[in-house]
């Protein structure tokens, strides 16, 4: 068992402090976050790259290699 | 949610049928292709292009009535937007951290073929993912999760159905109690099941973890399951660990059965037609379906012995009134059962348990696709309606039932269906009124059934809890004044339409 790698403990902060969400997408996920007084931002979202998917994946693979 | 409101508006002009409202990306395209509704005009668009296409049933007149009212919205789309206009919208991530810096989770529902993108782009900022988007690449998921892992961080999806972390429910989520069960699942409907099951069994959830119906499968080979499994082990506020994943290779499902072995909570394990051989333990306890591993949960959670899972004569016996009154109405012509689901996992279950019952059984899920149209069923069938090819460029029929109901009134233009086997899933993300929608088209399916001499059973498995947004009492009610059969257990509403659907005998 790998109860005491670092990988796990760094994940273990997530299930012990407080949850504060950011939302991309559907906008009435929120609705239990809003409804529990859980702290969120929703992002007013766009298609990265302008819906140019041929681009996207170019700024991904840069991303990905840098 | 723009794009869902103006479906739902077009679709209650009269005379619309269908309103589709999707960028012309070429995935898109492909789709209304398989639907026979790809113009050249369509074909011509650029990605960044909406494109609207209607199926209505008019004259010329009226679509020019149609044209105006879309225009009318087009022009407007303040008009029918309800969300308050005050509220910070930022317009990236970076601008968000600025408002919210201790952001843990980025919740993700965009189209699949962006969500990669913003995935990597939450966990670049040292951010945990829940996501909800389907349609996302197997290559695209397995290097989203090698990412997550080098920086200590989780993504739970991709099409990750429920979780609830700490209390804080994502995604499609019951109201559940607060308690000492972790929930790990490859199965977000089959989760909520269990965690309702636990729910009213007095008992709750400490933690639900989604990983992503495609996590225990190669070559992702459980890099989520395995991180959050031993998250609940070292977790204090989790005594009993439940496992659940609808499809798994033995190998990844081995390594968090010898991972379960090592530790010393209990672990209930559902990975249908798993040998119990394979990694023996005295605290790994299997399970049979999805009802059992729930029960079984709260069985060792109280240190008492592992009951006999629900089954065929179990039901036969306990329902037997009510089976036979309801095998007397049919008519010699009327042979089929028809499950129309909108959770996978129940699908999954109806094809388990209906297989003991009938066969040649033919299904439509996102992963056997037995029945070659999807659009038409044959005979016995079971489909899942929050399938891929469903919900591509849709929204999923928990959220807006309207297809679903669309699919019923069809399929009941058959004489030969039997019995209805349908779910209603209740908690956040889904429709206010599920019961209410879908009572309504039972209510004249049944009328209609009967004014040719016929019969329709239709049994109705609720997914929910009485703290449920959506009243679990009145929904139930709504089913059962419409002459449907209400049960609150997946495994036991198949089986009552698999019993019912063969006159009682199986």
């Amino acid at each position: 068992m790998k109860d005491s790698t670092t990988e796990t403990l760094a994940c273990m902060k997530l299930f012990n402090s407080p949850i504060a969400i950011i939302n991309i997408g559907l906008e009435h996920l929120v609705e239990p976050l809003r409804q529990k007084g859980v702290p969120f931002v929703h992002i007013d979202w766009h298609p990265p790259a302008s819906g140019n998917k041929a681009l996207l994946q170019k700024i991904m693979k840069l991303t990905k290699e840098s | 949610m723009v794009m869902m409101k103006f479906q739902s508006f077009v679709e209650k002009i009269p005379g619309v049928i269908h309103c589709a409202a999707v960028m012309a990306t070429p995935t898109n395209k492909e789709h209304l292709n398989q639907l026979h509704l790809l113009t050249q005009d369509i074909a011509d668009l650029s990605s960044n292009d909406l494109c609207i296409v209607v199926e209505a049933d008019v004259n010329d007149a009226s679509l020019l009535t149609i044209q105006e009212q879309i225009n009318h919205f087009l022009d407007n789309p303040r008009m029918f937007d309800t969300r308050q206009q005050d509220e910070l919208k930022p317009k990236s991530l970076k601008s968000a951290l600025k408002i919210l810096p201790a952001a843990t989770i980025v919740q993700i529902s965009v189209p699949g073929e962006y969500a990669a993108y913003e995935t990597m782009n939450a966990l670049d900022h040292g951010l945990n993912v829940f996501l909800f988007s389907d349609n996302v690449s197997t290559q695209d998921e397995v290097d989203m999760k090698a990412s997550a892992e080098k920086k200590g961080l989780l993504v739970m999806g991709p099409d990750c159905g429920t979780a609830i972390i700490s209390g804080v429910g994502l995604g499609f989520s019951n109201d559940v109690r607060r308690g000492n069960i972790g929930i790990i699942g490859a199965s977000g409907t089959g989760v909520q099941e269990v965690s309702c099951i636990i729910h009213k069994m007095g008992e709750g959830v400490s933690h639900i973890i989604g990983t992503g119906g495609r996590d225990l499968l190669a070559p992702v080979s459980g890099k989520t399951f395995a991180r959050a499994f031993d998250i609940l082990a070292c977790d204090t506020a989790t005594d009993v660990i439940v496992c659940i994943s609808k499809k798994f290779d033995v190998q990844a499902a081995e390594s968090i059965l010898h991972r379960a072995a090592q530790i010393r909570k209990p672990v209930v394990v559902y990975f249908p037609g798993i040998s119990s051989r394979l990694v023996q333990s005295p605290n790994i306890h299997y399970a049979y379906h999805l009802e059992h591993a729930a029960i079984s949960a709260v069985e060792v959670l109280h240190g008492k012995k592992q009951s006999r899972p629900l089954d065929k004569e179990t039901v036969s016996q306990r329902r037997h009134a009510l089976i036979q009154s309801e095998c007397k109405k049919f008519s010699p012509t009327q042979h089929y059962i028809k499950a129309l689901l909108t959770g996978g996992s129940f699908a999954e279950q109806a094809i388990a348990v209906l297989r003991e019952f009938v066969n040649p059984l033919y299904a439509y899920l996102s992963d056997e696709q037995s029945l070659s149209d999807p659009l038409t069923s044959r005979e016995h069938s079971v489909i899942d309606l929050g399938a891929d090819f469903f919900t591509h460029g849709r929204v999923h029929p928990m959220i807006n039932p309207q297809d679903r109901n669309d699919r019923i009134r069809a399929e009941l233009q058959d004489d030969s269906v039997r019995v209805l086997l349908l779910d209603v899933v209740l908690g956040y993300g889904s429709h206010a009124d599920p019961a209410g929608e879908l009572s309504a088209v039972i209510g004249s399916g049944k009328l209609a059934f009967k004014k040719k001499g016929n019969y329709l059973s239709c049994v109705v498995f609720i997914c929910g809890t009485e703290n449920d947004i959506q009243n679990l009492a009145e929904q139930k009610r709504k089913l059962e004044d419409c002459g449907a059969i209400v049960t609150d257990s997946s495994t036991e509403a198949a089986y009552i339409a698999g019993l019912i659907g063969t006159g009682g005998r199986g």
